[in-house]
C-alpha cells in the first residue's frame, strides 16, 4: 500500500514500511542524520534528523517515524535547524572538534588537505577519517561556528593491541552503529556499551581484547563508524580512495562481492560491497596487505649458470621458449589451481594441448583450507607451475621448471625461470564460486613492477614459441572465446559465509602461499586449535 | 646507548622524554636539536631540545607521535635504551639583548621554547611566551613557561581556554595596537610559522622560524634538509634551524616535506599490535 504525504510542501509517495527520513532521502530531499545507517534498523539516538510534523507533539526523529497518509512534514524550519545545531554542539563537546570551529580552516585546507598521521587524534587535521567524515559534513550543513562550553576529552588510551583494528574512543560519539551492526551480523555481539552515564563507552565485557572476546574481524563496525574512532590499521592513512572497483573475493569459494579501493593504482582497502551480511577477515582485511607485500615478484628472471638473473620480459620469454621446445609432448606438464581465473586456465589448457602437445594439464581444486597439492605424472621432465603446488623433492627429476607466481617460494628458488604474475584484484576475468556460479573479477589496482596477468604471460610465451591463435588482447577476448554465461557479482547472500561467522573456518593458504606469512594479523586468529596446516611445498 | 630516565604523555599525543646524555647536556644551547634513532634500524629523526641539566646529564625532548619512528620512541619505557642520540646540532639561537621578544609556539614547540625563554630573560629581554593549542586539554608546561617568561599567553582554537584563536592572532593584534616587538621567534608546524611570518612582515619585525624539513645526517653532508632562504640554498641542519621567516621559500618547504608522504604511510601500514600480550590470554599462545 502506498501513502501520499507532503515534505516541505512537496507531495511525495511513500513505499510501504518507509520512515519519513527514508522517504525524504529517496526523493532527493536532505535531512541531516547521523546514528541511522542503511544497513541498520532505526535507532533514534542522535536527534540530528528531527523534523516538524503537523499534529504531532514536539519534534519527532524522522529516522524512526513511519510515514502515514496525509502527513505534512517540515524538515527545515528555524526551530529544527536550531535544535539540530545545538544537538551537534553537544555531541561535539566529547569529540575533538577544534578544527571544525577554527577560523583558519580554509587556509589550513588549502595548505594541508590531507590528514597528517598521528598516534592519537586531537583534531580533523590528524584524523584518519578526515576526508570521509560524517561529522564534518554535518557541521558544514548546520553552520557550526562555536561550542557552547569548553569541550571535554575522555583521556582514554588508544587501543591498538588487537589485529587489524585501531580504536580511539576519544573520538567516539556513542551513536551505537558499531554495536548494532555487530548484533545484526553475528549471533552474539562482541562489543557493547560498557559503563554508565558519562563513562559509557564501546567495549568488550570484562575488559577483554577483541581477540579474546571472540571478535570475527568482519570489519563491519569500521565500515559503519561515522567518525575516525574505529579504523582499519592498514588503510587508515590512505585517505579517500581515488578509485573504487566492484570485484569478487577469491580467497575462498564463497566468492563474496567486494568493493576494493585504491590510491594511485595501489590497492588500499577492501570491504563488503553492500554490507548486509558480514564478510570474513580475509576479504575485509587481508587483500591489500597480501597484494602489496614488499617481497612480491616484480621482474622476470631466468637462471643463467647458478643464479637467477633478472631480465626484460622479451628476453626472458625468448630464452624460455627456446628451452621449452625441447620438451614437447607428455614430457611437459602445467600445474595450476582454481584460484586462477577461468580465462587464465582456458589459456593454460590451450597452451598445454596446442603448443606443447601434452596431455598433462593439471588443475587443482584447493581443499577447505585453500591448500593445493599435486604430484607430477611419470615421465614429465619440464613443468610450468603457477604456485607452490608440489613437494620440493619432486622437482629433482625435472630438467626445466618455470614458475609463474606472485611471491617467491622454495619452489621458485629452484626454478629455471621465474615470471611475476598479477593476482586477485589486479586482474580481470571470471571465477567460479562453490555453487558453480560465474563471478566477475575486475582489476582494481596495478600489478607491482612488471608483473603481468597470467593469461598474458602464457599468450606471449606461446607467441615466442611461434604458436598461432594466441593473439588475444584482453581477458574479455578470452571470455568471449569461452562463451560462458555472464558473470554476476554476489552482493547480497542469505547468510554469512562460514569464515565470516568464525574466523577459524577461513582458508589458510592462497595458491600455495601461507596467508599468515603475508598478512600478519591473521596469526592472532588460530584455526584448528592453533595448528595451521602447512604444505611441504609452500613452507 | 642512551637510557630513557623518564617518559610522560604531557598532553594527548605529546610525549616528554628525558634521556641520559651527559655529554650533550654539557654542551647544549637554546635552539639546538638532537637526532635520534630508537633502534639500530630506525630512521634518523631530529627533535628540538626542550631542556637539559648539565649537572645530572639529563636532556628533555618533546616528541609527537607522527609516524613509524616517533611511534617506536613513544612506545619505549623508562629504563629502555635508545640506540643513538646525536647532538647538540644546529646553530644556537642568538641570545642577546633584543628588547621585547615574543616566543610563539605550538605542538612540540611549546616544549622547545622553554630553554629559549629562560635564556632570553636572563639576557634581560622582556619575554612574552604565546602558546597555541586546539583545545584546553592540549596545553602543557604552563607552570614551567610562566616561571621563565614575563608574560604567558595561551590561545585555543576552540576558545576553551585563554584567547580564542592562534598565536599569530595575538601577535597581529599587539602589533596593530602599536606594541613594539623587537624579535619574534616561532617554533611549531610550518603552517603556523608561515602564517606568523606573513603577519609580522608588514610591520618589519624580525621573525625567526625553526624549520623542520626532512633531515638525515644533521651535519651538512646529505643535503636532505635543504631550504631556500632569500633565494639561497641553505641546510637547515648546519645553517639553521632558525631562518628569517620573511625570506623562506615556504612552497618549496611544503613540497620537500611531502616528498616521501606515500612511503611514510606505507611504513605505518604494517605495524603490529602494540600492547604486550597479557599472560594467559588466548593471543599469548600464538
Amino acid at each position: 500500500m502506498t501513502r501520499t504525504l507532503t515534505i516541505d510542501g512537496k507531495a511525495v509517495t511513500a513505499r510501504d514500511g518507509e520512515t519519513v527520513l527514508e522517504c525524504a532521502l529517496r526523493n532527493e530531499m536532505s535531512i541531516p542524520h547521523l546514528c541511522t545507517h542503511p544497513n541498520l534498523p532505526p535507532f533514534g539516538a542522535c536527534r540530528m534528523c528531527l523534523v516538524e510534523i503537523d499534529g504531532m507533539r514536539g519534534y519527532p526523529a524522522s529516522c524512526s517515524t513511519p510515514v502515514a497518509e496525509g502527513m505534512r512534514v517540515q524538515t527545515n524550519t528555524d526551530a529544527v535547524r536550531r535544535l539540530r545545531r545545538k544537538t551537534l554542539e553537544l555531541i561535539l563537546l566529547e569529540h575533538p572538534s577544534a578544527c571544525l570551529v577554527c577560523d583558519k580552516r580554509e587556509l589550513c585546507e588549502r595548505y594541508r588537505p590531507k590528514a597528517e598521521k598521528a598516534g592519537c587524534t586531537t583534531g580533523c587535521h590528524t584524523c584518519n577519517n578526515k576526508e570521509v567524515c560524517e561529522i564534518r559534513v554535518l557541521s558544514e550543513q548546520l553552520n557550526l561556528a562555536a561550542l557552547p562550553v569548553a569541550p571535554s576529552y575522555r583521556e582514554m588510551p588508544i587501543e591498538r593491541s588487537d589485529p587489524f583494528i585501531d580504536r580511539d574512543l576519544n573520538l567516539c560519539i556513542l551513536c551505537g552503529r558499531c554495536i548494532r551492526i555487530c548484533e545484526a551480523h553475528h549471533d552474539e555481539a562482541t562489543i557493547a556499551f560498557v559503563g554508565r552515564g558519562s563513562k559509557t563507552r564501546i567495549g568488550q565485557a570484562f575488559g577483554r581484547s577483541l581477540v579474546d572476546a571472540g571478535c570475527r574481524f568482519c570489519g563491519s563496525c569500521i565500515d559503519v563508524c561515522p567518525t575516525g574512532s574505529l579504523s582499519d590499521r592498514y588503510a587508515k592513512w590512505r585517505g579517500k580512495p581515488d578509485a573504487v572497483v566492484e570485484t569478487t573475493c577469491v580467497f575462498c569459494e564463497a566468492a563474496c562481492a567486494l568493493s576494493v579501493s585504491s590510491t594511485r593504482g595501489r590497492i588500499s582497502g577492501a570491504k563488503a560491497l553492500r554490507g548486509g551480511v558480514p564478510i570474513c577477515v580475509l576479504g575485509r582485511f587481508a587483500l591489500p596487505e597480501f597484494v602489496n607485500g614488499v617481497t612480491r615478484l616484480t621482474v622476470p628472471s631466468v637462471r643463467v649458470g647458478e643464479v637467477l638473473r633478472e631480465m626484460p620480459w622479451e628476453e626472458a620469454l625468448e630464452r624460455t621458449s627456446r628451452k621449452l621446445k625441447q620438451f614437447t609432448g607428455n614430457t611437459f606438464a602445467l600445474v595450476c589451481d582454481t584460484t586462477s581465473t577461468l580465462e587464465d586456465r582456458h589459456l593454460f589448457e590451450r597452451f598445454v594441448q596446442e603448443v606443447m602437445g601434452s596431455a598433462h594439464y593439471i588443475e587443482i581444486e584447493p581443499d577447505r583450507r585453500g591448500v593445493s597439492r599435486a604430484g607430477l605424472p611419470d615421465g614429465v621432465k619440464a613443468a610450468l607451475m603457477t604456485g607452490a603446488f608440489v613437494e620440493s623433492a619432486e622437482l629433482d627429476r625435472l630438467d626445466f621448471l618455470i614458475v609463474q607466481d606472485c611471491y617467491p617460494t622454495a619452489i621458485s628458488e629452484q626454478a629455471d625461470v621465474v615470471l611475476p604474475a598479477a593476482v586477485f584484484a589486479e586482474v580481470d576475468g571470471t571465477v567460479v564460486d562453490g555453487d558453480g556460479h560465474f563471478r566477475p573479477l575486475r582489476q582494481a589496482g596495478k600489478p607491482p613492477g612488471q608483473a603481468r596477468a597470467e593469461w598474458r604471460i602464457v599468450t606471449e610465451l606461446a607467441g615466442a614459441m611461434g604458436a598461432k591463435g594466441f593473439d588475444l588482447e584482453s581477458a574479455t577476448d578470452i571470455t568471449r572465446e569461452l562463451g560462458t554465461a555472464e558473470a554476476k557479482l554476489l552482493p547480497e547472500r542469505g547468510a554469512a559465509p562460514a569464515a565470516a561467522a568464525k574466523p577459524g573456518n577461513r582458508r589458510t593458504h592462497f595458491r600455495g602461499h601461507r596467508i599468515d606469512e603475508r598478512v600478519r594479523g591473521v596469526r592472532y586468529l588460530p584455526v584448528d586449535n592453533g595448528a595451521v596446516p602447512v604444505t611441504a611445498a609452500g613452507g | 646507548m642512551f637510557k630513557i630516565l623518564h617518559k610522560q604523555e604531557v598532553a594527548p599525543n605529546v610525549h616528554e622524554i628525558v634521556i641520559e646524555a651527559p655529554a650533550i647536556a654539557k654542551k647544549a644551547q637554546p635552539g639546538q636539536f638532537l637526532i635520534l634513532m630508537a633502534d639500530e634500524k630506525s630512521e634518523r629523526v631530529p627533535y628540538t631540545l626542550s631542556d637539559w641539566d648539565a649537572d645530572t646529564g639529563a636532556v628533555t625532548l618533546i616528541v609527537l607521535e607522527a609516524g613509524h619512528s616517533s611511534r617506536k620512541l613513544i612506545l619505549m619505557e623508562p629504563g629502555d635504551q635508545i640506540e643513538h642520540v646525536v647532538g647538540p646540532l644546529g646553530v644556537p639561537l642568538e641570545i642577546g639583548h633584543h628588547g621585547t621578544v615574543a616566543l610563539a609556539a605550538g605542538c612540540y614547540g611549546i616544549g622547545a621554547i622553554l630553554s629559549i625563554a629562560r635564556a632570553m630573560r636572563k639576557a634581560r629581554n622582556r619575554v612574552i611566551a604565546i602558546v597555541e593549542a586546539r583545545s584546553h586539554y592540549l596545553h602543557y608546561y604552563e607552570d614551567q613557561l610562566r616561571e621563565v617568561s614575563d608574560e604567558l599567553i595561551q590561545t585555543t582554537i576552540d576558545g576553551s581556554e585563554g584567547i580564542k584563536g592562534h598565536a599569530v592572532d595575538v601577535i597581529k593584534k599587539r602589533l596593530e595596537d602599536g606594541e613594539q616587538l623587537d624579535l619574534v621567534v616561532v617554533v611549531g608546524c610550518p603552517f603556523m610559522m608561515m602564517l606568523t611570518g606573513r603577519e609580522t612582515e608588514p610591520h618589519k619585525v624580525r621573525t625567526l622560524v625553526a624549520l623542520n624539513p626532512i633531515m638525515v645526517d644533521g651535519t651538512g653532508m646529505c643535503g636532505a634538509c635543504r631550504v631556500s632562504v632569500s633565494g639561497e640554498m641553505k641546510f637547515a641542519c648546519v645553517d639553521g634551524p632558525f631562518f628569517d621567516a620573511h625570506a623562506v621559500d615556504w612552497d618549496e618547504l611544503w613540497d620537500r616535506k611531502a616528498a616521501y608522504s606515500q612511503e611514510e604511510i606505507q611504513s605505518v601500514e604494517r605495524t603490529e599490535p602494540v600492547v604486550p600480550l597479557r599472560p594467559g590470554s588466548r593471543t599469548d599462545t600464538l
